[in-house]
């Protein structure tokens, strides 16, 4: 019986997908002739029809009404704005000849929530998301194929092309290896940060709660630097913002006793150790969710943004005080768990080049320290380090190894997701349900900050911004509920169908649920590209206009301080995020189908194991999908 | 156990004190706080049995309690109005007619010209009308009963009617005042000691089109604005006041 | 050795205090000085940043009107034939004027921004 299971799901699977492609629309407004009118009320912050329903080739009206402040309208990719004012009807005329979905947004600064004012134009019949799903079932058919193939050696290599054992050594230049032996690296990054986060500070403290869009402290953090963090840094380079964090410097600073140069070991602070159960991804999986559940506050609002960043730099030097080393950043800081997860898909890593001669090496520096690097921050230990959740790329051990036997490597995405952690002197060693919950609480919460960002819906954004404290709790619940029972249930589900269809019982279900939830990162990594993505292309033209006048005092250092709303690329978002939802699902099934092998040993049990897993990431990235231009 | 107990404790109870003292802050600075927002005093007009006369000097109005309606220099477009006023309003209605006596500061008389003249206005919109009525019906309708100076003069030298002098308009915005048809307010304007003191008059009901029911069955706002020719206003550069509730004293 | 411990950790929250000491300095209302920042907003969100302005007579002053607010709004001065023109959110505009006359000038935002526009108002007042 558990063996015909793989083969009904699939069944189901195509079924649903066809169901929901050929599902029957309901168009917008009256239809005269070719001339299709529609009247689009808008307030803060919604737009009233959200969802506009046309065919392709009508001449759309629209009839922008505001109801209270005054507002805009961009349209994607056709690019057409208006602004109409309180009590005003403006006419908006396009012939609609793009299919397709493409979203709406308020062009003018309405108020803190501004930049979630969305809308969605939907030009049926969606070929592009059709042939988006289209792509998803190639892609999927062709892992498939590629992983059934069962072929041992080929297995060794990824996409059967890149071996997965391949390295390339960086630090083996010589000016490489100079800079990460200097003292001054990543310090000197970090100093200039700390000016830029001072620059922060200020702006977002004299912004006060004024709308973000002109501030520097809030466009700066969530568009610049949140959109470089989620699109460059962690899916290239893991934890690469870690180096240059200037959160931790002060903190360092008191432990330490110097700034540059090598000062004490030993915390000058009470220096205790934090507890071995919570060394794991939970106290940093509760720190993100609760800070997220601000996030209507903080991402758009100055003064939030100041309160956020100083509680934050606030507990990280009480934390310095306290605790040893970068016990903050290990354990507390909001947005290390979800740097640290998908570090390990990241395509560098610190290494000991050779082994051999770290077990020969007494005592060993790179963890206690020498005159010239501190003992591993991180509480990591470099001489066997194998994976990269705990590394911060701080590149002490580089400084402190006497026989120069680090090495920052470049490697094939995602090698780590298959390692199992060397060290076993404390409790984190394991692969376990901490970072099995961190990366399935990311999907709730990309689900909810899509949908309040820049979805269609605007009673979701009143109970965010806390229209009504009853409309706001029941988003806490709704929220919580989605991101610790909903998603991680659906996957227990998914875990408990591909343990059945395996036929292997002696498999303990915990295992099965952890090992997969790793296949869940390359995907996770995408997902948020995809969605930091579009943030960029659309507030863009905000960051150029603070950059101008980062103090709000009237300056205008590269004559681009006129507020100006100037989107572009809106046309080509949804492309990219195709393409990145294309290529976190390649390396998901990629690295899946290795995990369904561990866990079920034989071949056959693994590929019956693996269906009901495959199912499901495939129908998690066609969600996405759909979430992003369904 | 109970140690690992009280470490999640020692986490979670900071954790849960940012995130309440981050969000009771944050949430009140978010709400809207009206400040320098006054509640409008309604406008009350009397009940009278007696018949309302255009004199002012009557002891009919002395009779007529006064309200005090401050008047602001027109702020919404250009030309801006200059000047704020104090001006005093009586009203009184039968079962027939309602009227008005407007009396206000001015020190020159000026009846000459519709640059030149003072003036003065009453504006009355139905009590559903948007905020933005307050701009002579934006957004919704009204109905304004515009005594002039000029014309008041001329109401009187060419023996004409005393509607001649009071201009009753129909409005849905700046810029379109139209006049009614049927022309049935009733004024008359005196300077008396540097002050003007007009009276205006209509029937409670009227039939024709546009026109609204100024009657106690009616739930109105109404504004008022005055205009000094001497200051050279006109047009949009006057001194209104903020639209009330109109309220008919019940006997 | 401790003292000087304590003397970094000093500098320490100085370097955190500091920035946040400047920022409400430069964000004070700056009042009774030559130039001044006047933040306009709607009456349902604080109105004018000050209400009354207190300057001296004879003396030039120059104000920022700053609108931070979410809808367009104006800075008019009628007694001194003063007007900004509009200010779109986030635009700042400075106007400078020299009093020559004691006296309580009001001074009001000239576009319709909110249902309590009629109340955006204030005072300059001349000493």
């Amino acid at each position: 019986m558990p063996r015909s299971i793989s083969p009904i799901l699939a069944a189901l699977a195509v079924i649903c997908t066809i169901t929901s492609c050929s599902k029957s629309v309901e168009f917008s407004g009256e239809l005269v002739g070719n001339r299709r009118t529609v009247e689009v009320h808008v307030r803060r912050f919604a737009y009233e029809p959200g969802i506009i329903t046309v065919r392709r080739g009508e001449t759309v009206v629209i009839k922008l009404v505001s109801d209270d402040v005054a507002h805009g309208f961009y349209l994607f990719d056709y690019g057409l704005n208006t602004y109409v004012d309180p009590g005003e009807t403006r006419i908006i005329g396009f012939v609609a000849d793009k299919p397709g979905r493409f979203s709406f947004r308020c062009s003018r600064t309405c108020g803190w929530m501004n930049p979630y004012l969305y809308g969605y134009l939907r030009v049926v019949p969606n070929r592009r998301y059709h042939a988006g799903i289209a792509l998803v079932l190639l892609v999927a058919v062709g892992s498939l194929l590629l992983s059934v193939r069962n072929n041992k050696k080929r297995r060794e290599f990824l996409f059967g092309l890149i071996p997965l054992n391949w390295r390339f050594e960086l630090t083996k230049y010589k000016p490489v290896r100079k800079l990460f032996r200097s003292r001054w690296f990543p310090t000197g990054l970090i100093l200039v940060n700390l000016v830029i986060f001072a620059a922060i500070l200020i702006s977002a403290w004299m912004g006060g709660v004024s709308p973000g869009n002109a501030n520097f402290g809030v466009m700066i953090t969530w568009v610049f630097w949140w959109v470089l963090l989620m699109t460059i840094f962690v899916p290239l380079a893991g934890r690469f913002w870690c180096m240059m964090c200037p959160f931790p410097l002060l903190g360092d600073w008191i432990q330490r006793g110097k700034l540059i140069g090598v000062g004490r070991e030993k915390s000058w602070g009470l220096n205790k150790k934090w507890p071995k159960k919570f060394r794991n991804l939970w106290p940093l999986t509760l720190v993100f969710f609760v800070t997220t559940l601000f996030f209507g506050f903080f991402t758009v609002l100055p003064i939030a943004t100041f309160a956020l960043l100083v509680i934050v730099v606030g507990v990280a030097i009480a934390m310095a005080l306290i605790f040893e080393k970068r016990t903050f950043c290990l354990y507390i800081c909001p947005v290390s768990g979800f740097q640290g997860l998908y570090a390990n898909f990241a395509a560098v890593e610190v290494r000991a080049k050779d082994l051999d001669v770290c077990k020969a090496h007494r005592p060993k520096t790179c963890y206690v320290g020498n005159e010239d690097g501190y003992g591993c921050p991180w509480l990591e230990h470099p001489y066997d380090m194998n994976r990269n959740t705990y590394c911060g790329l701080c590149f002490e051990c580089f400084k402190s190894c006497p026989y120069d036997n680090m090495a920052f490597n470049i490697r094939p995405f995602g090698t780590d997701l298959l390692t199992e952690r060397k060290r076993t002197d404390d409790v984190y060693n394991r692969r376990s349900t901490d970072e099995a919950f961190k990366g399935l609480t990311m999907v709730g919460i990309l689900v909810v900050f899509f949908l309040v960002m820049q979805g269609p819906y605007g009673w979701l954004r009143d109970m965010v911004r806390v229209e009504t404290l009853k409309g706001y709790w029941q988003f806490v619940a709704g929220y919580t509920a989605i991101s610790f029972l909903l998603v991680p249930g659906l996957f227990l589900g998914a875990s408990w169908l591909s343990k059945l269809a395996s036929g292997i019982r002696d498999v303990p279900l915990k295992k099965v649920f952890v090992e997969f939830s790793y296949c869940l990162i390359p995907l996770g990594v995408a997902r948020w590209a995809a969605f930091s993505v579009a943030v960029m292309f659309v507030n863009g033209s905000y960051v150029t206009n603070v950059i101008s006048d980062p103090l709000s005092l009237g300056w205008n250092l590269f004559g681009t301080a006129e507020p100006v709303f100037r989107p572009f690329w809106t046309g080509a978002i949804p492309y990219f995020q195709t393409l990145l939802l294309l290529i976190g699902l390649a390396f998901s099934l990629e690295y899946g189908y290795r995990f369904a092998e561990k866990l079920f040993g034989s071949s056959a049990a693994a590929k019956r194991g693996w269906i009901p897993m495959f199912l499901f990431l495939v129908g998690l990235s066609i969600s996405f999908l759909w979430l992003f231009e369904g | 156990m109970k140690s690992s107990l009280r470490t999640a404790l020692w986490f979670s109870i900071p954790l849960l004190l940012f995130a309440i003292v981050f969000f009771v802050a944050m949430r009140a600075m978010t709400r809207d706080q009206l400040v320098g927002v006054t509640e409008e005093p309604p406008i009350t007009i009397t009940n009278t049995d007696s018949d309302m006369p255009l004199d002012h000097s009557d002891e009919f109005w002395s009779g007529i309690p006064a309200a005090t309606v401050h008047l602001w220099p027109q702020n919404a477009r250009v030309p801006y109005g200059t000047e704020e006023r104090d001006i005093i309003v009586r009203g009184a209605y039968n079962d027939q007619d309602i009227a008005f006596l407007l009396e206000f500061e001015d020190e020159t008389e000026n009846r000459e010209g519709p640059l030149n003249r003072d003036a003065c206005a009453v504006f009355f919109g139905p009590a559903d009308s948007p905020a933005t009525a307050q701009m002579m019906g934006h957004g919704g309708t009204g109905n304004i009963w515009h005594w002039v100076g000029d014309q008041d003069t001329e109401s009187r030298q060419a023996g004409r009617d005393s509607t001649w002098a009071v201009l009753e308009l129909f409005a849905t915005g700046p810029g379109t005042q139209t006049p009614l048809a049927m022309q049935n307010v009733s004024g008359r304007g005196e300077h008396e000691d540097g002050r003007w003191y007009v009276v205006v008059k209509r029937a409670l009901q009227s039939q024709q089109q546009d026109a609204l029911p100024v009657a106690p069955t009616e739930q109105l706002l109404i504004s008022f604005s005055t205009w000094d020719g001497a200051k050279v206003e006109a047009m949009a550069r006057k001194s209104i006041s903020i639209m009330t509730n109109l309220v008919f004293e019940q006997n | 050795m401790q003292r000087r411990d304590m003397l970094k950790a000093l500098v320490n929250s100085l370097c955190v205090v500091g920035p946040v000491a400047f920022a409400s300095a430069c964000g004070g209302d700056g009042s009774g000085s030559d130039r001044i920042v006047l933040y306009s907003r709607a009456p349902e969100r604080g109105n004018w940043s000050l209400r009354e302005i207190h300057v001296a007579r004879g003396r030039p002053i120059t104000i920022d009107v700053r609108n931070f607010d979410v809808t367009t709004h104006s800075f008019v001065l009628p007694a001194l034939n003063l007007d900004s023109g509009f200010l779109k959110p986030g635009e700042t505009q400075e106007v400078t004027l020299t009093p020559e006359s004691q006296g309580e000038f009001l001074f009001f935002c000239g576009v319709w921004c909110s249902d309590y526009h009629m109340y955006e108002t204030g005072y300059l007042i001349v000493e």
